[in-house]
């Protein structure tokens, strides 16, 4: 049996496999984005927040035999953790705001601002501190595939943070904020009233924030 | 005769007691392609393909809140901006690279604390209002978890991913800090007190910057 044929299809099979398992990863051309936008917003509260992202990987050969479904696991552990460090702020969009928020009535004086909002003003990855636990058998993370884990992880963070203490704070520090420039406009603090627009929509807040802003103001 | 040479052969390589794969066995071209396709089933198959089931398990820890702080920012401008860094790293044998699109959130304001007592005075009809500088407000602009890999090759350290995270806060900062984008947060500034203090019913609204 001639052989040659043969060694020559392996070295062939080799190349191909080296090709398949290079690290270097090519992409098409992406477009760098510069962005800007005129605004008017009252940054009234920041959270600085540490979180440690975790990923296990679980992936398993699936096929089928004789139309019977199988799952194979791969072999190994393949585990990630990321630490990253956010900030997150609380702001009141005034760009919007015109005399229609401002109620004046005497001495009395009224204004509604829109709802808090929050945004995630920066992250930062702790690169030192980020670890990968490898079996062997198991390829490293790319940076790609931690991409795509720190991107869930900025969500993870945005929802978890909406559900925190962060509005309410958001409206009592722009309250505090609001506050000084009212009364130098001449206004008494009693005579002062701060609502937001889903107060006015709901009325659920108001009795809370206005104990909150009598305990703040005792102090 | 050829089943004694055969046996012979055998007797050489049972002697030597510990060779599992005889000549016999590397001079079949069986033993190649059986060896062949195992090595492409396990590399294209079993080492983390991307043809397998996605089954990744994320988690992650409740948030640690490190700090809050009450601040007092009025932020005009806001830029979305990216930068590109790219870095060699030399090795022995060969060379690492990479290319990392940074994405980054300027916030051109003022803070109020920073501001002088009497940086609003109102007089019948008349509100003169001075504010601080226009500056940066956060230390830290880029989102890292935005941050998209261009082009990888080799296993890049820490040490230098931080690297490339520093230049690109820095350029992103000096992109940040033109003065075309300082004029327009003034600007903006202006506009956003004067509107407020004329909703107030202030006839003239005059707003300065601190030098």
């Amino acid at each position: 049996m001639n052989t040659k044929p043969l060694y020559k299809l392996i070295l062939l099979l080799s190349l191909f496999l080296c090709y398949c398992c290079s690290d270097g990863k090519k992409k098409g051309n992406e477009e760098m984005i510069s962005q800007i936008v005129n605004c008017a917003k009252l940054n009234t509260v920041q959270y600085n927040v540490h979180k440690l992202l975790t990923y296990e990987d679980l992936n398993a050969i699936e096929g089928s035999i004789f139309s019977e479904k199988i799952s194979i696991p791969i072999p190994g552990e393949r585990k990630l953790i990321v630490p990253i460090d956010a900030t997150v702020k609380a702001y009141i969009d005034f760009t919007s705001f015109s005399s229609s928020n401002i109620e004046v009535q005497g001495e009395r004086l009224k204004i509604t601002l829109p709802n808090p909002q929050i945004v995630l003003s920066s992250s930062k990855i702790d690169y030192k501190n980020e670890k990968q636990y490898l079996s062997w058998n198991r390829s490293k993370f790319t940076s790609e595939e931690i991409e795509k884990f720190t991107a869930q992880g900025r969500a993870s963070i945005l929802s978890s943070m909406a559900n925190s203490d962060i509005l309410d704070r958001s409206r009592i520090s722009a309250y505090k904020t609001l506050l000084p420039i009212l009364t130098a406009a001449g206004y008494k603090q009693e005579n002062i009233t701060i609502t937001f627009s889903d107060e006015i929509e709901q009325n659920i807040h108001n009795k809370e924030i206005l104990q909150k802003l009598i305990l703040i103001e005792n102090e | 005769m050829a089943i004694l040479k055969k046996k012979t052969s055998s007797r050489r390589s049972s002697s030597k007691g510990k060779d599992y794969i005889t000549d016999e066995m590397i001079r079949s071209p069986w033993f190649w392609i059986i060896l062949a396709a195992g090595l492409a089933i396990y590399f294209i198959f079993l080492r983390d393909s991307n043809d397998s089931e996605d089954k990744t398990k994320i988690d992650s820890t409740t948030d640690c809140i490190t700090s809050i702080k009450e601040i007092e920012e009025w932020e005009f401008l806001t830029l979305h901006l990216e930068e590109l860094i790219d870095t060699v790293v030399p090795k022995k044998l060969s060379e690492c690279q990479s290319a990392k699109i940074f994405s980054g959130t300027a916030h051109l304001g003022i803070n109020t604390k920073k501001a002088n007592k009497s940086w609003i005075v109102l007089t019948d009809n008349k509100a003169t209002i001075t504010l601080p500088p226009i500056e940066l407000l956060d230390k830290e602009i880029i989102d890292d978890t935005r941050t998209r890999t261009f082009y990888e090759k080799g296993t890049i350290s820490a040490t230098v991913k931080e690297k490339m995270y520093q230049n690109a806060k820095r350029r992103l900062k000096a992109k940040a800090m033109q003065k075309e984008n300082i004029k327009m947060a003034e600007e903006n500034a202006k506009e956003t007190f004067k509107s407020l203090f004329t909703a107030l019913g202030y006839k003239t609204v005059k707003v300065t910057f601190k030098k």
